[in-house]
């Protein structure tokens, strides 16, 4: 008998309700019958304008990732009769006899005015040249390897070129330099985030988990970062790009010099829910039972983190596009051959151009729809973060 | 034969003087500027078999004993022998590599099932997590335990699939059950496994543990802040204020005898269900002091009414009453004292007839 004072065998605890062993599922609504995947994708699609800025993103996306296709002319290829176009008109319609054709437009004379010596662009008329679509035009190399010459539209004659957004000082079509210019563009926020990502969730993990000496280092530098105002740090730093590199190192460098203040921000919040997760006691359950740190960061840390950190990568994202823009626009970002947005918008630097030439601000237009839709797709997918909220 | 004497070969735990200091950091260096004194000096032995009950007001450090038990803290001093196939191992000092065949025997069951089951995992793989990490059996295997202790715990085997949110607060506290039992521990330290469940299903999960405890042959250190739900499912009951034990007797005992002044205040706070006599109730007042600064002499003189000079300079040791060895009391005054009880030896008879 190894019991002390106990009343043995018989102990039945009835005081609230019956025994009962074998409890019924007890499923209660539909709620508990979704997985937590399922949950969160519920959560997600209920946020219309993030769902539509998702649909939005997909497109511009897999516009400047097929740019040879899309584009109607190369971002390089210029024409000196067609300087500084304004954008053309697509018709239907014959504006003067009334009749409908399918999609055209009148070529552009350029005169020049002889009072202000400013060159004027008038509409051709008498020359109704159709839009074609799949029309055989330069050559490019779509993703990069597959030769081919086909274009999702274009003029059907080759010596009249269609600007629907305008051509350069070069008579470089506009809207083919921005899907080009959107290449780069986008994809240094892409980079730049998985940059900012692997850096800030390494260190905010490793000083969230084992904090002491190593946690009070990072914590400093952080706040030295971050107690710069970001764009004159990006100036610096991007100023500091040899100008003797090539532009796709160049491309690089920039990509670094943009996730070099994003981290500090991701790594902060890592640490923050490493800090709140490692007391949770399912953490605590597993060190009981004799995990490894390893096993609780991939089993336990990870997926309760993934969401936080994949809505803070969203939200960094249109940073690292407008820091590129700015510092392209301001001549210290990407160089000439590449194109970017606000390598593009640098035409509009003179104010004199933007009265002469508006269509120049159309770059602009593209980095305020990728800017608000990822706001906006941040937006939806922090609602999915806690997908246990109703 | 004496049950202590009886008993003595059998403590599967036997822990001395643990003390658990947590520093206080201040300032821009983070200098330790004081000690929170969770655990002080605190000794007991628990025996194979038995359900120890561990009862004090919040913040008197019962889950921060059991955390050093089940090593999520590395007590500051004292030993804490564990009874292993190699004899007695102190493992208060362990490393984490060293610990790890430890591990095994000693499980803990969490107050809030809430909190203790990782939301984004499946029911199965939570209760399958120690197998995994003890790398038992083929995968088909742990999944045919768990699936077995899934029935055993009243769940059933379909719930393998399911996720924490999809159970109700009872059935996630069974979860917590199965996995804490799946690599079939000999010592489980449950914290507070109801107090965080409702009312009406704390009775059924109190049950399972009892059933599962007859069955399995398991050794409970049973936490709760306070003596009612104790007083079902205890042979024993360790009484601790301010990190350290005021009183230990059999669970009868205390309710019948109360010999601690603490005790007393414990069990008047308690709503009466037997019938009884007015008396003079001594209820606590205040709060439980900080544990960074605990009151010199008697931890508990600032809240007891029979405190004399004594209390207030000199710590009273934790002794066995002579006349009773199955008690022990930290009070100057426990001969002179008459400390009313929860009922009386007749209306606990009066109570229940079977037990008399
Ligand atoms: N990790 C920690 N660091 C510093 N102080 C702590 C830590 N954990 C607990 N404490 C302190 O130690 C004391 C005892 O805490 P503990 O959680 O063991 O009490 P408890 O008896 O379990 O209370 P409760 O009934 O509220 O669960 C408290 O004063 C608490 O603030
Ligand atoms: S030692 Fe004194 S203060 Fe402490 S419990 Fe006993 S009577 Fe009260
Ligand atoms: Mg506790």
């Amino acid at each position: 008998m190894n019991k002390l004072g106990g009343s043995g065998g018989e102990r039945r605890f009835s005081f609230f309700g019956v025994r009962k062993k074998n409890i019924e599922s007890g499923i209660q609504d539909e709620y508990q019958l979704l997985t937590v995947r399922q949950l969160m994708i519920r959560k997600f699609l209920r946020n219309r304008m993030a769902l539509l800025s998702f649909i939005a993103l997909v497109i511009i996306y897999l516009v400047t990732l097929f740019a040879g296709f899309f584009a109607p002319y190369t971002a390089r290829d210029a024409d000196s009769k067609l300087t500084y176009s304004p954008p053309m008109t697509i018709r239907l319609q014959d504006p003067e006899t009334g009749h409908f054709h399918l999609p055209f437009f009148y070529p552009l004379r350029g005169k020049r005015n002889m009072e202000t010596f400013q060159l004027e662009y008038v509409e051709e008329r008498e020359k109704r040249i159709p839009i074609q679509f799949f029309v055989k035009g330069e050559p490019y190399k779509a993703l990069g390897i597959i030769a081919w010459d086909v274009h999702l539209f274009g003029s059907s004659d080759p010596e009249e070129r269609l600007h629907i957004m305008g051509s350069d000082v070069r008579g470089r079509d506009l809207f083919s330099r921005i899907i080009y210019g959107g290449q780069v563009s986008l994809s240094v926020g892409i980079f730049g985030v998985l940059i900012t990502i692997a850096v800030g969730s390494v260190i905010g993990t490793l000083s969230g988990y084992y904090g002491g000496v190593f946690d009070n280092v990072v914590q400093r530098v952080i706040e030295t970062l971050r107690s710069f105002p970001q764009l004159p740090l990006w100036m610096a730093l991007a100023a500091a790009i040899p100008p003797q590199w090539p532009p796709e190192w160049v491309y690089a460098g920039i990509v670094v010099v943009l996730a070099f203040i994003n981290w500090t921000g991701l790594s902060r919040e890592v640490r923050g829910l490493v800090l709140s997760l490692k007391e949770r006691d399912y953490v605590h359950a597993a060190e009981a039972s004799g995990a490894s740190t390893a096993r609780i960061v991939r089993k336990h840390l990870i997926p309760n983190m993934a969401s936080h950190i994949i809505v803070t990568a969203t939200l960094a994202v249109p940073v690292t596009i407008l820091g590129e823009s700015a510092l392209s626009f301001l001549g210290i970002g990407v160089r000439p051959p590449m194109v970017s947005w606000g390598l593009l918008l640098n035409d509009a630097i003179k104010i004199q151009n933007i009265v002469l030439y508006p269509w120049t601000l159309f770059p602009g237009l593209f980095i305020l729809v990728a800017v608000i839709a990822y706001n906006f797709l941040g937006d939806g997918l922090r609602d999915m973060v806690d997908p246990f909220s109703r | 034969m004496t049950p202590v004497e009886a008993a003595g070969p059998d403590a599967i735990l036997k822990i001395r003087d643990l003390r658990l200091h947590f520093p206080v950091k201040a300032g821009l260096l983070k200098k330790t500027v004081g000690y929170v004194k969770a655990v002080d000096g605190i000794s007991f032995d628990v025996y194979a078999g038995e359900t120890v009950g561990l009862v004090g007001e919040s913040g008197s450090g019962k889950t921060t004993i059991g955390r050093c038990i089940v090593r999520l803290y590395k007590p500051t001093t004292g030993s804490m022998h564990f009874r292993t196939g190699a004899g007695l191992v102190d493992i208060a000092q362990l490393d984490k590599r060293e610990l790890q065949p430890i591990r095994r025997d000693i499980q803990m069951l969490f107050q809030d099932p809430n909190s203790s089951l990782n939301a984004r995992m499946r029911v199965g793989d939570i209760i399958a997590e120690p197998l995994e990490i003890h790398a038992i059996g083929t995968a088909d295997e742990r999944r045919a335990r768990v699936e077995d202790l899934l029935e055993h715990v009243g769940l059933g085997a379909e719930m393998y699939n399911r996720y924490p949110h999809q159970l109700s607060g009872g059935q996630r506290q069974r979860v917590g059950v199965a996995r804490a039992l799946s690599i079939e521990p000999r010592l489980v330290i449950c914290d507070e496994p109801v107090s965080a469940l409702d009312v009406s299903v704390q009775a059924q999960v109190l049950n399972l543990l009892a059933d599962l405890q007859e069955e399995l042959g398991l050794t409970y250190v049973f936490i709760a802040h306070d003596l009612s739900v104790v007083e079902y499912i205890s042979d024993r009951v360790m009484v601790m204020y301010l990190g350290k034990l005021m009183e230990t007797a059999p669970t009868r005992k205390i309710f019948e005898r109360p010999a601690h002044p603490y005790t007393e205040a414990l069990l008047n706070s308690i709503p009466k269900r037997v019938r009884g006599g007015h008396r003079k109730r001594f209820v606590l007042t205040g709060d439980i002091p900080s544990p960074v600064n605990p009151p010199a002499g008697c931890v508990f003189h600032t809240r007891c009414q029979y405190a004399k000079d004594i209390c207030k300079t000199e710590t009273p040791p934790l002794r066995t009453l002579p006349k009773d060895p199955y008690t022990s009391v930290a009070c100057h005054l426990v001969d002179e004292l008459s400390l009313s009880p929860y009922y009386t030896a007749a209306e606990r008879a009066d109570l229940e007839p079977d037990r008399a």
